[in-house]
This record gives structure tokens, C-alpha cells and sequence, in this order.
């Protein structure tokens, strides 16, 4: 697969990163000379130097043969034109970042498909997307709902008395309908757990299963359940306003505080939301702090749009007692540094939109991907083609590799956590969870045995071979 | 000579007045026409100031005129029209009063006041009664405003015209052009005019007294064709209808429009829900307390309430009953009606929803700051920020609306006047209602009221009718620069 990515920036350079990595032929536009020769150091990219909304940059970049273009400079309408020009030399996949939601939503007459835009995507409204949800879910570090939020995946931290630590991994008693997918411990081990593992308190434990039976599972880790009220947002920047907006929205009444340190971004803000209480002062002085009583909140949300600030406020928070405390991270080298001053919710923009765009450079009967604790898995959602290997396979006869977990089938309406002799029939939707280390082999076992349909016209996928 | 241009205007203004008036005496014909005469001078001498005006500025009719022009201009014409418009009564023999007493009764007309001095209404011939409901409907909607409907252009700037004539503390327009927009207000009034004739009429008066109605209905004005007004119609079916379409005068006319264009959002507007919720609260209140005076019969005194309720608080000010007989509490609180009014945008008057609901919102936002001085807060309406400047302008005219409202009253008292009747006097001639409590109540007329007294009423229906700022610019020495700083300042 030949891929132009136009801007590189945080989101450009990780898609930059990922891309290469899966071994797609990536060519990076970028305007800004530094930008640029960093990132053909990095990785194994080519790198223009030059305006993504040009015609003729777009043609050195190849654009007569690309199957895909990501534009995602940080101007909305430089990203539009370039997926406009893009889609008039028939590239067969455009996408898009569009921070304005008005382009998006606010025309009835012109639709992003009509401007040549296959996907709209929004890194500050993805990230606010996954804070509310955290928050509407305070126990978990990691939502993702599949299949019209039937099935979901969720990752807690084993408490210490949590009645699952310490247990070797067969002789659990989890509750039917939920499956236990992987363990991360520390910095770098991620298991995806059988027979003789043991779950340690302060593990971070990936569930897998039925809504209903996962919102009532949290016990099994935990201790009581957590209520989120008050919530303070410090950041008033495209995340913390999108967060605000969700929360203002939602049925659920939250009482959210949201602090900003530029005025003219306060009065701005103060002008398109309506119910949160906006507050002018620095994020980190305590005295304001105390005066206008912040630290007296169930949630803290970390959105300054800088590491060091949210680390701050981070542990601050953790002082405060307070009960969630989320963390955005903008550079993802500051990561490990997150986890540990013990902060294990933390959003990563870029990785949220870089998994959106990888979605998309998979076959069309995937319907979705997420990217899992930085990049240690990937859990996705597929619906099984009539020719694939594995079709009307029990799961013992498919014999998938270690690291490749089905999670669940959803076939109709039924929710199946399957075992080894259940059977996987074409046209069944499968939750996979798997390590990056083997992705690569999903195609082997569950890709139609032949192209055909939608994108016949498509050049061969080269990259995809593998 | 660049004062003569505002003559021409003037003068055409005149010359409409005074073929209004012979719209008006043709309903004499046919009867003994005894006010056949007065329209005669009355027209004649209208139409020769308006010619001499009309002809001393036509060479300079073109051209660019400044705010103050433009100010000056509409303060002007309401001048003259309240003293053009009242020579009918003057020339008439049965009138019985003053000069003074015509430029009242017309100044009154004109704003939509509907105080009159005239004790026996009914004892005028039809054509001068009719005049009298015809100056109420021209005032209503605006006289300069009717002009930029109809006339498309002459030198004044129409964007301030539109906004030195229009109620509110927002000037808002709903299609790009001010003449446009004026029209369509016009268009709406006009239309709302001729429902509610034809429903009066369903309701069996006969075409005179409907249309009568519906011209003193829709500008919220006040003036009945009858003595004891309303109430002499006997025709509960009538009091309904009319209830209604002054409710309907006292909403935002923007709101009508986007009503008539299908956008079923308008029924949303803060305001609109606001004025329904205070009327309706009223109307209860007045209602429980006035019960026992009419046997306890609920639906009498529901339909009294809300009759009286929403014609004080869309200071129209027509009575269906005696509300001055009425219990302490009901008094009281349609007192305190008259100082509200009705919707901004709307062709009623008083201090308007808006401005009210506005300083609400205000004084929740400086409790706000006491618990959280570094909160940083907008007020809004319907979901849109409202300018701090507009929010400076609304408590501005506010303060001014009350001072206005002390000082007239502390006048009035020193004429002698008691304490009942010098404020709601003065509370209704600043609101355009018409009649008062005491001895300006709905059985009296303002004949009580001194030479004086009617001076300064008339004056204060004026800058009641025109919000103020556009009267008061006029009396600054240096009204030039404040001009400038006045259209600086945006919809104050």
C-alpha cells in the first residue's frame, strides 16, 4: 500500500512511525525544514519538504498511484484541499483532520464525501470522546465497545485484595459471558494469559465480553464502585473544550470546572459553553487552587497540552486524594514517565487518530481497531469472510498463534466468549485481540482468499504481501 | 444648508398625515359630519406645512446626513405628528380643551399610550373617533419606520433610523436589508390587523368597532371607541380574541417572522418562554386574588385577570373591568407590570423582557463571582453571547427608565397630585399604557392632571415610545459628539 501523509506533526509523525512499521510505503509532505529532516532520520519514510495543498508536491509525491492520502497539517483547510486534489486524481482513500466540527456536521448540503473526504477525523474530539467515556467508567484505564457497544473490552488495575491476584489463571472463576484477553505488568511485559499465569496486584487486566456482564465484573478487581460528579478540566484547549462540551451533553449531570490561563481563550470558551464553570489561572498555583476550591473534585482531567504541566497536576491530584485522575500525553516519550508516578489512565491524541487512519488501511470488513497501552496490543473487530481460512473452523482447528486471541462472536444477536470447539461461520463478527508482533498474520487467517468486489480498480496492495 | 434636509422628510411625513386624515373623516359621511370642519383646517393646515417643508428641502433632499441628523430627525417627527395629529380634536367644537389637550390626546395616540383627556368618548362623531385609533395603529409599528418601508431612499442613514425607532436593546434585522426588514414588520402588522378585524367581526361587533379595535390592538395602544372600553363591548368572545392578539403585539416581531418562515425553533426563544411564564404567574395571582369580588367564579375572574394582566404588561391599557376597585395586592402588581412591558422587537413598551431577564442574568453572574473571582463568564441568550456592551446599555437605560420614572413622579406630586395617582401616572405614560390607578384609574381620564402635568406626560410618552437615548441626545449641549459615541457604542 503506497501512503502520502501530508504534515508532520505529532499525528503525522506517528502515523509516519506505524505505517513503516507495518511495512507500508510511506511518503511524509512537510513544510517546516526541521520537521522534515527528523523525520527521514527516524523512519523509514520518504520525506518531502513542501506545501501538502500544492498539485505539484502532489504529484512528486506520487500522488497518480497512492491509495491512500492522510492529510493532517494543524489547518483544517489545508487538510480539506489536499484531500480535494487528492480525490480528483482518483485516490481511492482520502482522510482528513478537521478540528472544526462545523465542517463536519453544520452543512446538510455538502457532506465530507462530497468534498473527497472518505474520513473526518479529529484528534482533541477523540480524545474527549475517550476521557468522557473513561469517566462515565472511572474503574477502567481502557474503554473500547465493539459491535454497537454489545461487547466491550475493558482494562482495570488488581487491587491488592481483589479476589482474582494470586490465582493461577485455570483455576479462575470468572463469570461466564467475560474473558480475561491480556496482563500488563511494568513497563514492558503484556501476556495474553493461559494455563499457569498468575495475575499480580497492580496488574493491569484486560477484559474482554458482554456490557452488561463487564459493568458489574469491576468487584472481581477492585472495591466498591466509583460515582464521578465533580470533574476539573485543566486546559482549555481543543481537548478540554470538546471534553467540556461531551459533559455538558451528557445524561449523566456532571459539575465541571475548567481552567484556562490565556483570557482571551477563556472568554471564548465562556461564550460556546454554557453550564461549566470557566476559570482564568494557571494550573499549577496552588493558591488559586485553593481559592476557587479545584482540589475539592472527584476527577481531575490533565489537558494543558503540555507533559510536564500534566504530570504536575497529575500527582497534585493523586495528593488531593482525588478518586480519577486522567492524564493527556503529548509526547509519547513522557509515557513510561506516566506510569511511573503510578498515573494509569493517560490519552494519547495522536495514537487514538493514528489508530483511527490504521483502521482504514486494513480491508473494508474491518470495523474496527484500537491500539491498546501504547502500542502493546491491538484489539480489532472484524466480520469473517465466506472464504477465509478459518471459516466454519472450531477455534481449536484454526489453531491461531500465541498472541492472537478470539474474544468474542457476536453472530445475530447472540454474544459468544468462545471456547475451543466453537465453531466461527462466515458472516460472524469477531473481537481479535492480538500483539503488534504478530498483526501481520491476521491477513493469513481471516482475509477473504480472493479480491474482489469495491476496489477492484485498486493497484496491487503492495507492503501487504507479508 | 444642511438642516433643510431633514424638512424634506418632515414634510412628507406631514403631507401622509394629512391625507390619513381624510381616510379617517370619511367614516363621517353619511352622518351629520359635524366634524366636517375641524378635518377640513386640520388638513388644510397639515398639508400647507408639509408643502412649505417638502419645497424648502427638496434641493438638498439627497446626500449624506449625520447620526445627529438622523437622531434629531426621528425626535422631531414624533413632535410634530403628536402636534399636527391633535388639530382635528382642537378644531372640533365638542372637544372642549386646549392646544395642550389636543397635542396630549395625539401624542398619547401616537405612542400607544392611550391616555386620553377626553371624558365622553363616545360623544365624538365617528371620523375623529376613528383618527384617534388610526394614529395609534401609524405610531405603532413607527412612523420612520413606515417611511423606510415605503419610501426605498433618500438621504437619511436607515440603519439608524431603524434602530432609533425600534423597542429592545437589540435592533435586530432578519433578512440583509433595513428596508426589507422594515417592510416585512409592516407587512406582519398589517396582516395581524386584518385577522384580527375579521375575528372581531366573527365575534359579532360590526366592522367600525372591529376594525377600531384591531388598529389600538396590534400597536398595544389602547384607545376604545367606547367610555368604559372593552368592558362596554359585553361580548366575552371579543375579550378573548383581543387578549390574544395583545399577547401576540407583545411578542418579538422577529419571532413572527421566523414563525411565518416555518422555523419552529423561535418557539424556544428565552424571551418568548420568559414573557408566557410571568404573564401566566400573573394572571394566577391576579386572578386568585380578585376571585371572591366575583362570587368566586373562577372563570370569570380568570378571564378578568388575564384580559387586564396582559393588557398592562403589553401596556396596551384597556380595562374589561374597573381593575382600580380591584384588591391591594392586584393593584400592586399590575403597577409593577407597567414597569416590565412586553417583549423587545414587539410594538409594546415599558423596560421590555428582555432588558429584564438580561440584568437576571447579570446579577447571577456577579453572585457567581463572588464564590469564584476568577470565573470568566458570558451571559447568554438563546445559546448566544450577549456583548457586555449591550449588557452596560440594558442597566444604563434601566437606571434611566427609573430616574425618569422618580423625577416625573416627584413633579406630578408637586402639582398636588396624590402619591397613587403621580406615580402609576407616571409609570404609564413612560410605558405607553394609558390610564393609571387613582384619579388617572380606568373610570377617569387625565383631564385631572395640570397644564403642566400633561406637558410632561406628553414628553414622557415620547421617550418612552422612543427608549430615551434617541429624546435624550437632543438635549445635550455637545449632542454631536455623544452622537458619535452613542453610534460607537453599537445596540446599546
Amino acid at each position: 500500500m503506497y501512503i502520502i501523509v501530508i504534515g508532520g506533526g505529532g499525528v503525522g509523525s506517528e502515523l509516519a512511525h506505524n505505517l513503516s512499521e507495518k511495512n507500508f510505503d510511506v511518503v511524509v509532505i512537510e513544510k517546516n525544514p526541521e520537521r522534515a529532516r527528523r523525520l527521514g532520520d527516524l523512519y523509514d519514510v520518504m520525506v518531502l519538504e513542501d506545501n501538502g495543498a500544492n498539485v505539484l508536491a502532489l504529484e512528486k509525491a506520487g500522488v497518480r498511484s497512492a491509495d491512500m492520502v492522510i492529510a493532517v497539517t494543524e489547518i483544517d483547510e489545508i487538510n480539506i484541499i489536499a484531500c480535494m486534489l487528492a480525490k480528483r486524481y482518483g485516490v481511492p482513500l482520502t482522510v482528513a483532520r478537521v478540528r472544526n466540527a462545523d465542517y463536519a456536521h453544520g452543512s446538510t448540503i455538502l457532506d465530507p464525501h462530497q468534498l473527497g473526504i472518505d474520513l473526518m477525523i479529529s484528534p482533541e474530539r477523540s480524545a474527549a470522546y475517550e476521557i468522557s467515556r473513561m469517566l462515565h467508567f472511572p474503574e477502567a484505564c481502557e474503554i473500547e465497545y465493539f459491535s454497537r457497544g454489545r461487547v466491550m473490552m475493558l482494562s482495570l488495575v488488581a487491587g491488592p485484595d481483589a479476589p482474582i491476584v494470586r490465582t493461577p489463571f485455570r483455576q479462575l472463576n470468572l463469570p461466564p459471558g467475560c474473558i480475561i484477553v491480556g496482563i500488563s505488568e511494568g513497563q514492558d511485559k503484556f501476556i495474553i494469559p493461559g494455563g499457569n499465569d498468575v495475575i499480580k496486584p497492580g496488574a493491569r487486566v484486560y477484559l474482554l465480553g458482554r456490557s452488561r456482564t463487564l459493568k458489574d465484573i469491576s468487584f472481581l478487581l477492585l472495591h466498591e464502585r466509583i460515582r464521578i460528579k465533580r470533574v476539573a478540566i485543566f486546559g482549555g484547549g481543543g481537548i478540554g473544550f470538546e471534553l467540556a462540551k461531551l459533559l455538558e451533553e451528557s445524561r449523566s449531570p456532571f459539575e465541571v470546572k475548567l481552567v484556562e490561563k490565556d483570557g482571551e481563550r477563556c472568554a471564548q470558551l465562556s461564550r460556546e459553553l454554557s453550564h461549566t464553570l470557566i476559570l482564568h489561572g494557571e494550573p499549577t498555583d496552588l493558591d488559586f487552587i485553593h481559592v476557587e476550591e479545584i482540589a475539592d473534585t472527584d476527577a481531575v482531567v490533565a489537558v494543558s497540552g503540555d507533559d510536564r504541566t500534566n504530570i504536575i497536576l497529575g500527582v497534585l491530584a493523586k495528593q488531593w486524594g482525588v478518586k480519577k485522575i486522567i492524564c493527556e500525553v503529548v509526547d509519547p516519550q513522557f509515557t513510561p514517565v506516566y506510569g511511573a508516578l503510578g498515573l494509569e489512565s493517560i490519552v494519547n491524541p495522536h495514537l487514538i487518530t493514528a489508530a483511527q487512519i490504521l483502521r482504514f488501511t486494513h480491508r473494508e470488513d474491518l470495523l474496527s481497531l484500537s491500539i491498546l497501552n501504547n502500542e502493546r496490543a491491538e484489539i480489532l473487530e472484524l466480520v469473517l469472510p465466506e472464504t477465509a481460512r478459518v471459516a466454519h473452523k472450531t477455534v481449536a482447528e484454526a489453531n491461531f498463534p500465541r498472541g492472537m486471541l478470539i474474544g468474542s462472536i457476536i453472530r445475530g444477536q447472540e454474544v459468544i466468549i468462545p471456547r475451543g470447539q466453537d465453531r466461527l461461520l462466515p458472516g460472524d463478527h469477531l473481537v481479535i485481540f492480538t500483539l503488534p508482533e504478530i498483526s501481520g498474520q491476521l491477513e493469513r487467517y481471516f482475509a477473504a482468499a480472493e479480491k474482489e468486489g469495491r476496489r477492484a480498480n485498486r493497484p496491487l496492495e503492495r507492503g501487504k504481501a507479508k | 444648508m444642511r438642516r433643510l434636509r431633514m424638512f424634506y422628510l418632515l414634510g412628507i411625513m406631514l403631507l401622509f398625515l394629512a391625507a390619513m386624515m381624510v381616510l379617517a373623516a370619511l367614516w363621517s359621511i353619511g352622518e351629520q359630519e359635524a366634524d366636517r370642519p375641524a378635518f377640513l383646517k386640520a388638513v388644510a393646515i397639515t398639508a400647507a406645512a408639509g408643502a412649505l417643508l417638502c419645497i424648502l428641502g427638496y434641493p438638498s433632499r439627497h446626500g449624506q446626513t449625520t447620526l445627529a441628523e438622523s437622531f434629531s430627525l426621528v425626535s422631531l417627527a414624533w413632535l410634530l405628528a403628536g402636534f399636527f395629529g391633535g388639530l382635528p380634536f382642537y378644531f372640533y367644537d365638542g372637544f372642549g380643551g386646549t392646544l395642550l389637550d389636543a397635542f396630549f390626546e395625539a401624542v398619547s395616540g401616537f405612542t400607544t399610550t392611550g391616555a386620553t383627556v377626553i371624558a365622553d368618548v363616545e360623544s365624538l362623531p365617528r371620523g375623529l373617533l376613528f383618527w384617534r385609533s388610526l394614529t395609534q395603529w401609524l405610531g405603532g409599528m413607527g412612523i420612520i419606520v413606515l417611511f423606510l418601508a415605503v419610501l426605498p431612499r433618500f438621504g437619511f442613514k436607515s440603519t439608524t433610523l431603524y434602530r432609533a425607532e425600534l423597542p429592545g436593546p437589540v435592533a435586530e434585522r432578519f433578512v440583509p436589508r433595513v428596508v426589507e426588514t422594515a417592510r416585512w414588520l409592516w407587512l406582519i402588522y398589517a396582516a395581524f390587523t386584518v385577522l384580527q378585524t375579521l375575528l372581531l367581526m366573527l365575534c359579532g361587533l360590526n366592522l367600525y368597532d372591529a376594525l377600531a379595535h384591531a388598529l389600538t390592538t396590534m400597536p398595544t395602544g389602547g384607545f376604545s371607541t367606547y367610555n368604559a372600553s372593552v368592558a362596554a363591548l359585553e361580548n366575552p368572545a371579543a375579550e378573548v380574541v383581543i387578549t390574544i392578539f395583545m399577547f401576540l403585539s407583545g411578542v418579538n416581531f422577529t419571532l413572527h417572522y421566523r414563525l411565518l418562515h416555518r422555523d419552529r425553533k423561535a418557539l424556544k426563544s428565552e424571551e418568548l418562554r420568559f414573557y408566557v411564564a410571568v404573564l401566566a404567574m400573573a394572571a394566577a395571582l391576579v386572578a386568585a386574588n380578585i376571585a371572591p369580588l366575583y362570587g368566586g367564579d373562577i372563570l370569570l375572574s380568570l378571564r378578568r385577570s388575564a384580559f387586564q394582566v396582559v393588557s398592562i404588561a403589553t401596556t396596551t391599557g384597556y380595562a374589561s373591568a374597573d381593575f382600580d376597585a380591584w384588591p391591594h395586592f392586584s393593584r400592586v402588581l399590575l403597577f409593577f407590570l407597567m414597569f416590565l412591558g412586553a417583549c423587545g422587537g414587539s410594538t409594546g413598551g415599558g423596560i421590555k423582557q428582555t432588558r429584564l431577564l438580561l440584568l437576571l442574568k447579570h446579577a447571577r453572574r456577579e453572585l457567581l463571582r463572588l464564590i469564584h473571582p476568577s470565573a470568566v463568564a458570558t451571559v447568554k441568550l438563546d445559546d448566544q453571547a450577549v456583548s457586555e456592551e449591550t449588557l452596560r446599555g440594558v442597566a444604563g437605560f434601566t437606571f434611566l427608565y427609573i430616574l425618569f420614572f422618580v423625577l416625573t413622579t416627584l413633579a406630578l406630586s408637586w402639582m398636588d397630585l396624590d402619591f397613587t395617582t403621580a406615580a402609576s401616572a407616571a409609570a404609564s405614560a413612560l410605558g405607553n399604557i394609558g390610564p393609571g390607578l387613582g384619579l388617572v384609574g380606568p373610570s377617569f381620564t387625565h383631564q385631572a392632571v395640570p397644564a403642566a402635568g400633561k406637558a410632561l406626560l406628553s414628553l414622557m410618552m415620547i421617550m418612552g415610545r422612543l427608549e430615551i437615548y434617541t429624546v435624550l441626545v437632543l438635549f445635550l449641549p455637545e449632542s454631536r459628539r455623544i452622537f458619535k459615541k452613542v453610534s460607537g457604542g453599537g445596540d446599546y
